[in-house]
């Protein structure tokens, strides 16, 4: 979910910034690597926001012509809830170059890569390599991002333990829901 | 309104029996006929209502700023898709000859690698003047192919400002945005002719909401959903949104006018009105492989310069019929 209407843009509150760096932390990456710049959009009536990394003639044009609003802006860096963040598909393409050294990831197979887009999880058999437990970026064998996902060691009865990726947000939202 | 077009519609209400003829035999309305017969000539006429009844061929532009479009036609031929290269379009586009899914299903697509464009359309971004660094305004910017076409141009370096009104379609022009990779922007839902900018952009686009007659052979209802009072209701809200146009750009900034459309009134009308009232614009070559505009209808003589104006023709160029004029706003 994004903006609707246009509305004032802020600066992120501390605790805002604190969720997000969070967030960056949580997946392996300096809060640095994941921003440069925090800026928040306000959803009329919902209860999370959207969260923007403008570069500085953004900024300046918002600013001087704009009295701060606007409709979106710039990098979409993800949507902030009560206590959460969930990051955007550009921030997946704008990290994906630091798997999997520096950040947490998974990469899937072509296979695992077409359930990962369509929104299903994807089991052990279609996972090439993982560095990480928890939440990650997924990426494809050519080091394309995919999206977002967490990544879980699950008892199975039949299967026994087996590891399952979880989507979070996947290209394939682009189709389902980006109009 | 202006008497002029007025006097020119009641000519194309009273269509010929060969117009009424052809209207019946290919389902149009009788005033449409009539007017391209004005614009054609006879045979000409029936060779566009037969280019009209195949469908439009597919078209993609590739995104060079993320991917080399050599690598991205291998990857999509890898997976059965036959491309041929347009590059009288734009250098970036290719006709799709065979598509074993639909075009716009692909990992690629969904990478952003490339935008479903018509042809027409995406050479309508190559008559722009594109600054480096500049700030440049689409006024009617969704679904978002040429707003994204000219931050792929600028390399993401100029600052584009995206103006769309309708809640629906500021939805596509976002995601398509930010599925092709581009930061550099700031998207307005606003109605164009509200902006309260003057002198403003180095760099103008209006490619202006049109009955839509340029693509009759994807939407095949036009033939027949837009009567005579919608196209002036349609002329008098271009007009408007061109003389809105020339206030936002700067003094010697250029303002490119296109419209997906084979009216004249949408067309040669509007920019002939313009250069009526505004003695600062000027006409400049488009530099594009399109026709060169009508310069006469039912009699009425358009200003000369109108002659730089373009227009692509289905039975001629093979795709979406288009007007595309780039005006200069000279102080």
């Amino acid at each position: 979910m994004q903006a609707k209407k246009e509305k004032m843009i802020r600066n992120a509150s501390g605790l805002e910034k604190e969720i997000i760096d969070e967030f960056c932390s949580s997946i392996g990456v300096k809060p640095s690597r994941c921003y440069s710049r925090l800026y928040v959009l306000d959803i009329q009536g919902a209860p999370f926001k959207d969260v923007f990394d403008p570069s500085p003639n953004v900024l300046s044009f918002l600013k001087d012509h704009l009295g701060w609003n606007a409709y979106s802006i710039g990098f979409y860096l993800g949507i902030l809830g009560k206590n959460k963040f969930e990051p955007s598909l550009p921030l997946a393409h704008k990290l994906v170059h630091f798997c999997p050294e520096k950040i947490n990831c998974v990469t899937l197979n072509p296979e695992g890569e077409k359930y990962f887009l369509y929104g299903r999880p994807v089991f052990d058999e279609n996972i090439v390599e993982y560095n990480s437990l928890g939440p990650v970026l997924v990426e494809n064998t050519l080091r394309e991002a995919l999206g977002w996902g967490i990544l879980v060691l699950e008892d199975n009865t039949k299967y026994g333990r087996r590891l399952v990726l979880r989507p979070v947000k996947d290209l394939g939202w682009y189709l389902r829901k980006g109009g | 309104m202006d008497d002029k077009i007025r006097i020119v519609l009641e000519r194309a209400r009273n269509a010929s029996y060969t117009a009424r003829k052809l209207a019946e035999k290919y389902g149009y309305l009788p005033y449409m006929i009539e007017r391209y017969i004005e614009m054609l000539g006879q045979d000409n006429v029936i060779d566009l209502l037969e280019a009209n009844e195949s469908p439009l061929p597919e078209t993609i532009r590739c995104n060079d700023y993320l991917i080399d479009c050599n690598e991205l036609e291998t990857r999509l031929e890898e997976k059965g898709f036959k491309l041929t290269p347009i590059p009288q379009f734009s250098r970036y586009g290719y006709r799709v000859d065979y598509a074993p899914i639909s075009i716009g299903a692909t990992h690629e697509y969904l990478q952003g690698y490339y935008y479903v464009q018509g042809a027409s359309s995406m050479s309508i971004v190559h008559a722009m003047d594109l600054p480096v660094p500049g700030v440049i305004i689409d006024m009617a910017a969704a679904p978002g192919g040429k707003s994204t076409q000219i931050l792929q141009m600028t390399r993401d370096k100029s600052l584009l400002i995206a103006v769309e009104k309708s809640p629906r379609r500021i939805k596509s022009l976002r995601s398509n945005i930010q599925r092709m990779r581009f930061s550099n922007y700031i998207l307005l839902r606003r109605d164009n002719l509200s902006l309260g900018f003057s002198n403003l952009f180095d760099s103008v686009l209006l490619d202006a909401p049109s009955t839509g007659e340029g693509i009759i052979r994807k939407d095949p209802k036009r033939k027949r959903s837009r009567d005579i009072l919608d196209l002036i209701k349609i002329h008098e809200l271009q007009v408007k949104m061109l003389k809105k146009a020339i206030e936002l750009a700067r003094p010697s900034a250029s303002i490119v006018y296109a419209a997906c459309s084979l009216a004249a009134e949408e067309g040669e009308f509007v920019i002939n009105r313009i250069l009526e009232e505004y003695p600062e614009i000027e006409i400049e070559p488009h530099g594009l492989m399109a026709s060169q505009a009508i310069t006469e209808y039912f009699g009425l003589k358009f200003d000369d310069r109108i002659k730089n104006c373009g227009r692509y023709w289905p039975h001629i160029h093979g795709y979406e019929g288009f007007f595309v004029c780039k005006l200069r706003k000279k102080r």
